[in-house]
């Protein structure tokens, strides 16, 4: 069967406030290619983490209930899990631009609401507490609270940066 | 024994969900919020009153039970709370005393002496207990 060519396309110009992907045009929406081109222009490489997993996890803390640990836990705050989303995005990407490697947080709530993820490398134990609108972290190093633990608030990107560089170090 | 007082050698049985676990390879994580609560008070059974049963502590059978005793609770009494320049500004005391309920006479609740001004300062207290806890009802257990 033969097909009737295609009308011949208009040109495409970019204006300054335009970006233009340079996608495979004989295939459409290639999958394989877009993720290619995704880890060349976030550096991601094989390290790629693998944050649908991380994700799913966090979206199913909508469906815990109030009193879902037994005791008196909130329901987790839908805010916070749309924030720990943006959150744990942003710091998977900061590992990888510093060519660190990444590792699943365990994630889970706390009695407030807030969304928990912790991660554990060696030694180290990092807690991060994730809010509607704040996040806290607790670094643990050692067994004593005053001397082996640190804790603030992460209250700027160099901040988050800097808890995954300790962690990974 | 007295009920007034949890003794230093009681076993304290805390119920948790299996989202406190993290499953690695040779190993299972307790997550620092298996203690949590929302007064900053976590609650506990005290395993005497309970016949030493673990299972007894339990609301549902997909419940797991860890332990802690009472004297690594007293013995955590350095938790600190800091201010913005992280220098020393209180000093914990953490124990642990009954709170019978009509229909849980066991309940005890671990607390801080004098009471936590902040979240930031219980959460340091929920790393320590997670570390201490071990398993009575363990996943593997369970199957």
């Amino acid at each position: 069967m033969l097909l009737a060519p295609l009308p011949p396309t208009p040109p495409t110009t970019a204006t300054p406030s335009m970006t233009v992907y340079d996608f495979p045009r004989e295939s459409g929406y290639n999958k394989p290619e877009l993720d290619k081109a995704l880890n060349r222009n976030f550096r991601v490489g094989r390290g790629v983490p693998d944050l649908p997993l991380t994700i799913e996890r966090i979206n199913a803390l909508r469906e815990l209930p109030q009193g879902w640990n037994s005791y008196d836990a909130a329901a987790p705050n839908p805010e916070a899990i749309s924030h720990a989303i943006l959150w744990v995005r942003q710091i998977a990407l900061d590992a990888s631009l510093a060519s660190l490697r990444w590792s699943e947080p365990h994630v889970s709530a706390d009695a407030e609401g807030d969304v928990v993820l912790e991660w554990w490398q060696g030694d180290k134990k990092l807690t991060i507490y994730v809010s509607a609108d704040s996040v806290h972290f607790v670094k643990v190093w050692g067994p004593n609270i005053v001397d082996d633990m640190a804790d603030g608030q992460v209250s700027s990107e160099i901040k988050r940066r800097a808890l995954w560089r300790w962690l990974m170090d | 024994m007295r009920l007034e007082r949890v003794a230093d050698e009681e076993v304290l049985y805390r119920r948790i969900q299996p989202i406190h676990l993290k499953h690695e390879r040779s190993k299972v994580r307790l997550s620092s919020q298996a203690f949590a609560d929302k007064s900053w008070r976590p609650s506990v059974d005290r395993a005497c009153l309970i016949g030493n049963d673990p299972a007894q502590a339990r609301q549902h059978e997909s419940d797991l039970v860890v332990s802690i005793s009472a004297r690594q609770v007293r013995e955590i009494h350095t938790v600190v709370q800091q201010n913005a320049q992280g220098e020393e500004i209180q000093r914990h005391a953490i124990d642990v005393e009954p709170v019978p309920l009509e229909y849980n006479p066991a309940h005890a609740e671990i607390f801080g002496t004098p009471g936590f001004a902040n979240k930031r300062v219980f959460q340091r207290l929920l790393e320590r207990l997670a570390f201490l806890a071990h398993f009575e009802i363990s996943p593997d257990a369970q199957r």
